[in-house]
């Protein structure tokens, strides 16, 4: 394979040196990084940021640096990189640049799983949460996937099947919102995606599993490439496309639901990254995967850190950010794209 | 145009219902709905008696009270809005030639609620300190409409335009997918209103899964000329629409003028939702699943349907009011949660059967 | 292109964004072990920087003349508070909405005690106990009795027993020298509701506020079971149960009810023909809980019927 193949919905990006845009890409991210450990609601001076970063610091804002703000900055590039590689994985699959995660059900299960126990069921403890969240993600995906399987899986229908579960479970999470009113606050919070709060507990139980699959998906770059020529392409290219295709919805199912458990839904990450690195570095995988996490980062980490310094003490929660910014990007994707 | 490999039609079913019996049949369902309805609540011993006695011989008792200020006019408005949405539904599924249109899915509701809810919030009109001090529904029925008219209009243009409608790129999975975006983003701005506004957050969730439980006259004045206005639209629409189901280069052979179809059909579609969302909150799937039932019950000619989609979108919907007063009986629940529950599998059906290339 | 190139830029790369390693730090200090919701803590003996992160907080802390260092006051300031409170109050910081209080914030403050609520903050409280001892009590969602035996838990946190005993055993008597006053034979039913531009949520007997009218001697127009506190409502709901007294938080200015007043059927119900419809304080009766709250909420209900 050459560097000049074009996939089927390759923008025709530039792609003389993606790796020197990639390493200039995690140079702004770890700029970022930085810049965020700076700022919030409390000031603490550069000096001494860096210092207590380090663990010298005078210990006075010990906690603040390092259990409160790099801990969800730590987060944000571990949800970031799930949600973009997810969307990556999702849109090579369904050959659809505006598939996302959203599409095939996984955050609308996450969400009605995490509302049955937010609003169902108070008694039950909040801990639980992540586990139940993912499950929910989980099943309603493979949900889709079922309904969708029609002597092997259409993109098309896919994306459809993928809505209308979706449809029903959100109005599952109106009836529970209206229902049960006395949590609602909670729900709503954890519904609109927020790093609000996230320990290094979370960080070190969901980081591993992310890497996990971000390097499966990795290795299924070579694949992926090849099924983003169509179905007749890759069999003749020697591509089992079917158990391809699952495998590759089973790691963006996991990684989505993954990040959802921990950070609710943040919204249209998993939409713009891929489609963003894509105009950056091409559509290869093995270079689009590391840069759609990237920018997966970025966007996580911009839309947290903005949060944080718009009005506090009060926090803007991350999703309405990213969905203020992500709805209008989508709508120019959509206008632009010629296809289905 | 290769439209017809492109677009989807769901399978035509060879026995269909006379008409005549169609409509009895709904006719009869509607008015035992409507008779239901106002004699079930909350305050018992007021049967259907009272219901012919406060019409023919009316002595202002409380009895007499509670059926015509407060029941008839939540039946009647239930009636109007599934009327009027179907309307929307049916008139959107035959300009866009797609099954799948509908209020819910072209972001039409999405767009009124968000605006509405803005309204609520104190966002929208920045000036505002208190939600009240702008607009309510009862308070003055003809401040809200234009904002949800607005809204609505916002919405579904962008996904009309999004969704290649209007190119003529027909593809059901593009305009679905356009139209979740679009209800994506607007709810999610919604969401950031409500969250940053605290107090108001159970009147807003309440109102966004959509019911007509508080309703009285003045809302049912609100949306009773845009109900018109819709079948109007849909009277003048008809052949049109008719013509159009057989593909634009017929419909435009045949002299029609596609942009003017659209654009005429484009507003009776905003007045129609919009008005709908202003009274009574966004409710989901009786756009998009009556206009299927009337097409499997009579066929596709649009001269029949646009009698039979209102009569059977008002069947729906007052039914769904019934069956939502049982959900915490006594109490109130949205009839917009009972729709869901109906609408949504079948609308997992519909993509079952609709036919993607 | 190499593909074993590929393989190693792609090892640099996960090398750089695993970098990020934790520096756990905590300590413990000699104190009293407080139980709570949550568990048991071990608190300081004598705790000065408080940070509270609901309302019914502030009033136990008020009651006993403490001023927290921080409240999370939904960035209202002073107007969160009811005037009766906050005049009892000195300085303190807000911390934020109380759904989600910034943490950077109460870190700041260096309390050395916060006060959460079981339902807002249970999934934060590892968090708060980083940044100092927390205990956890039913605030949001309690019932009157929760309410007043959390107020007992703060005062031993606060190493106020002593203090604390004595103002509950004060705040018991004030009640029953309230109830007192409501005659034996008062049949009246009574119903507080919140209302707002589009709707109407009944307080039932199993409410907060519900629970304390009962407790002074009214019964609630609907006796709701546990965990079912609120009821949304029609005018139709609201002319079947027919309460003789009305008490209205208003969330907005202008409400449904003023809507169902043009209604003939407003004047049917018992409370209108008795003039009983009373428009009470929102801050106070809708987000108040705590023995100082409680105690003019009791006071006003019976001026109001007297």
């Amino acid at each position: 394979m050459t560097a000049t193949t074009t996939t089927a919905f390759d923008s025709g990006a530039r792609t003389q040196n993606p790796w020197v845009k990639l390493y200039i890409l995690l140079a702004i991210a770890v700029g970022l990084t930085l810049y965020s450990i700076g700022v919030g609601a409390i000031r603490v001076p550069v000096w001494e940021t860096v210092q207590t970063v380090f663990g010298v610091g005078s210990g006075k804002f010990d906690y603040i640096i390092q259990q409160y703000r790099m801990p969800r900055i730590a987060m944000a590039w571990i949800v970031g990189t799930g949600l973009a590689v997810s969307g990556t994985m999702i849109q090579g699959v369904i050959r659809n640049p505006l598939a996302s995660p959203e599409i095939i059900g996984i955050t609308a299960g996450a969400g009605l799983a995490s509302a049955v126990l937010l609003l169902g069921m108070p008694e039950v403890s909040v801990q639980f949460l992540p586990f139940v969240s993912f499950l929910g993600g989980l099943i309603a995906a493979a949900l889709v996937y079922v309904l969708a399987f029609k002597r092997g899986i259409s993109p098309a229908r896919l994306a459809l099947v993928g809505i209308a579960v979706s449809a029903v479970f959100t109005s599952g999470i109106d009836y529970l919102m209206t229902s049960f009113p006395v949590q609602l606050d909670l729900a709503l919070i954890w519904l609109a995606g927020s790093l609000w709060a996230r320990s290094w507990e979370q960080c070190i139980a969901i980081a591993p599993w992310i890497l996990i699959m971000f390097v499966g998906c990795l290795m299924m770059a070579h694949k992926l490439d090849v099924l983003a020529l169509g179905d007749e392409q890759a069999i003749g290219l020697g591509v089992r496309v079917e158990p391809t295709r699952l495998l590759a919805l089973a790691m963006a199912v996991a990684l989505a639901g993954a990040s959802v458990a921990v950070c609710g839904t943040i919204g249209f990450v998993g939409l713009m990254a891929p489609h963003m690195a894509r105009r950056l570095v091409g559509g290869q995988h093995h270079i689009l995967l590391p840069t759609a996490a990237l920018v997966g980062t970025l966007l996580v980490l911009i839309a947290d850190t903005l949060g944080r310094i718009i009005s506090p003490p009060v926090e803007v929660p991350a999703g309405v950010i990213t969905s203020i910014v992500g709805g209008p990007y989508f709508i120019y994707l959509l206008y632009r794209h010629r296809g289905w | 145009m290769a439209n017809t490999t492109n677009s989807v039609s769901t399978r035509r079913v060879s026995r269909r219902l006379p008409y005549l019996k169609a409509f009895v049949i709904s006719f009869l369902l509607l008015i035992i709905g409507l008779l239901l309805s106002t004699t079930i609540g909350a305050v018992e011993g007021i049967n259907a008696k009272v219901f012919f006695l406060s019409l023919v011989q009316y002595d202002g008792s409380i009895e007499h009270l509670i059926m015509r200020t407060l029941r008839m006019p939540r039946a009647a408005l239930g009636a109007l809005v599934g009327a009027n949405l179907a309307i929307a539904g049916l008139l959107m599924q035959g300009i866009s030639r797609n099954p799948l249109a509908s209020p819910g899915i072209f972001g039409v509701n999405a767009g009124a609620s968000l605006f509405v809810a803005l309204t609520f919030t104190g966002v929208y009109g920045a000036a505002a300190t208190d939600a009240s001090s702008i607009t309510l529904p009862f308070v003055g029925p003809l401040g809200i409409v234009p904002v949800a008219f607005l809204g609505a209009a916002f919405g579904g243009v962008l996904v009309y335009f999004l969704g290649g409608v209007a190119s003529g790129r027909v593809n059901p999975v593009r305009l679905v997918l356009a139209g979740v975006a679009v209800s994506t983003l607007l709810a999610s701005l919604m969401k950031g209103a409500i969250i940053l506004r605290d107090d108001q957050t159970d009147s807003i969730v309440f109102w966004l899964a959509g019911a007509v439980d508080g309703s009285d006259w003045n809302d049912v004045r609100t949306i009773l000329p845009w109900t018109i206005v819709g079948l109007g639209t849909t009277v003048y629409l008809a052949v049109s629409l008719n013509l159009l189901a057989l593909g634009e280069d017929v419909a435009v052979g045949l002299g029609r003028n596609i942009h003017v179809i659209r654009a005429i059909g484009g507003l009776g579609i905003i007045c129609v939702a919009g008005s709908a969302v202003a009274v009574a909150g966004p409710i989901t799937f009786v756009g998009l699943i009556v206009p299927h039932i009337c097409r499997r019950l009579i066929g596709v000619d649009h001269r029949v349907l646009l009698a039979l989609a209102p009569l059977l979108g008002a069947t729906m919907m007052v039914y769904s009011d019934i069956l939502a007063r049982f959900i915490a009986y006594p109490f109130e629940s949205p009839a917009g949660i009972v729709t869901a529950l109906v609408g949504g599998p079948y609308f997992l059906y519909l993509t079952q059967r609709t036919r993607i290339d | 292109m190499s593909r074993k190139k590929y393989f190693f830029k792609r090892l640099s790369i996960l090398g750089l964004i695993s970098f990020l390693v934790a520096i756990p730090l905590t300590s413990v200090q000699a104190g009293k072990v407080i139980k709570h919701e949550m568990g048991e803590t071990t608190v300081p003996d004598n705790p000065q920087r408080i940070v509270v992160l609901e309302f019914s907080f502030v009033d136990a802390l008020a009651a006993v003349g403490i001023t927290p260092v921080g409240v999370a006051d939904d960035n209202k300031g002073e107007g969160a508070l009811i005037p009766e409170i906050a005049s009892k109050l000195g300085e303190w910081t807000p911390v934020g909405a109380r759904k989600q209080p910034s943490l950077e914030v109460v870190s700041s403050l260096n309390p050395d005690l916060i006060i959460a609520d079981l339902k807002r903050h249970e999934a934060i409280v590892g968090e708060l106990n980083g940044i100092a001892p927390t205990i956890v009590l039913r605030g949001l969602q309690g019932t009157y009795e929760d309410n007043v035996a959390s107020m007992s838990v703060i005062g031993e946190a606060l190493g106020l027993s002593d203090q604390m005993e004595k103002r509950i055993a004060e705040h018991r008597s004030t009640i029953e020298a309230l109830a007192a006053k409501v005659p034996a034979s008062e049949s009246r039913t009574v119903l507080p509701a919140v209302v707002w531009a589009d709707g109407f949520n009944a307080h039932a007997s199993s409410s907060y506020t519900g629970e304390l009218l009962e407790k002074i001697g009214f019964k609630n127009a609907i006796q709701s079971a546990p965990g079912k506190p609120y009821a949304t409502m029609t005018l139709e709901n609201l002319i079947a149960i027919d309460p003789d007294v009305i008490f209205l938080m208003k969330y907005s200015d202008v409400t449904i009810v003023d809507g169902w007043k043009s209604n003939p059927l407003w004047n049917v119900l018992k409370a209108v023909k008795n003039n009983q419809i009373h428009v009470v304080r929102t801050t106070l009766w809708a987000k108040f809980r705590g023995m100082i709250a409680a105690e003019i909420i009791a006071a006003d209900a019976i001026k109001l019927l007297y």
